[in-house]
């Protein structure tokens, strides 16, 4: 019985964490423009959190291939680290950042310019940093 | 001057030493292969190769993920990569970026 409340009360904070941690992302697509929002560990496999993507685990994939793949070319040519990777698509606009051990993904409404992109990114990492 | 000898030294591979950050642009097939380019001499055929198949090896896997891209913006402290695919391969360009850009 004391275990079977344990076990409650784990699934209750589990789950209180897992709806706080979407509440912010939630927080974070309300930027004008964004379609979706996740963050990916650097290192392991999946998301950690994502809000509106379809397919979590392909797009936390390729997030960690682009920023592996952008870094090795920093290292081996002397460039610096990688600011911010913005890709322009048909169907939807994304920005990738790195802060710390996390990689922000964000996706944007097609039909924003590259500077919305920008500007609405900018607003996004402000709110994740705060 | 001895000192700032001693700092700005090369490394005898010359990896270490300064350069000037490449300007131009190139043309890439889509098996890796460079078809032209109007970069300097100076960022040579081995480094156009290591961006290119990093590009194309982005713009597929974003492909395989569900989000097709047509261009792709690299932003480095001192320069941006801007990508454009092309059929499978890609046209991409290399500029420095001035400091006063925010």
């Amino acid at each position: 019985m004391e275990r079977d409340a344990a076990g409650l009360a784990f699934d209750i904070a589990a789950g209180l964490a897992e709806g706080a941690a979407n509440s912010r992302l939630a927080d974070l697509a309300r930027v004008d423009g964004v379609e979706f929002v996740q963050t990916v560990a650097l290192e392991g496999k999946g998301a950690v959190d994502s809000w509106g993507v379809e397919n979590p685990e392909m797009t936390a994939d390729w997030a960690r291939d682009m920023q592996r793949l952008f870094s090795q070319v920093v290292e081996r040519n002397n460039m610096g680290e990688v600011n911010q990777v913005e890709g322009f698509g048909l169907q939807r606009h994304v920005a990738l950042t790195r802060r710390a051990d996390l990689i922000l993904c964000a996706g944007f409404r097609r039909t924003f310019t590259q500077e919305q992109v920008r500007e609405a990114m900018k607003n996004v990492l402000i709110k994740w940093a705060s | 001057m001895g000192l700032l000898n001693f700092l700005f030294k090369s490394s005898e591979d010359g990896t270490a030493g300064l350069t000037r950050l490449p300007s131009g642009s190139f043309t890439v097939a889509a098996d890796g292969h460079v078809l032209s380019s109007t970069l300097p001499q100076s960022f040579g055929p081995a480094r156009q190769k290591d961006i290119s198949q990093a590009v194309l090896k982005a713009f597929r896997g974003a492909q395989q993920a569900g989000l097709p891209l047509t261009e792709m913006v690299i932003n480095y402290p001192g320069m941006k990569i801007t990508a454009r695919e092309l059929r499978g391969g890609a046209i991409i360009f290399l500029a420095p970026q001035s400091l006063k850009r925010a």
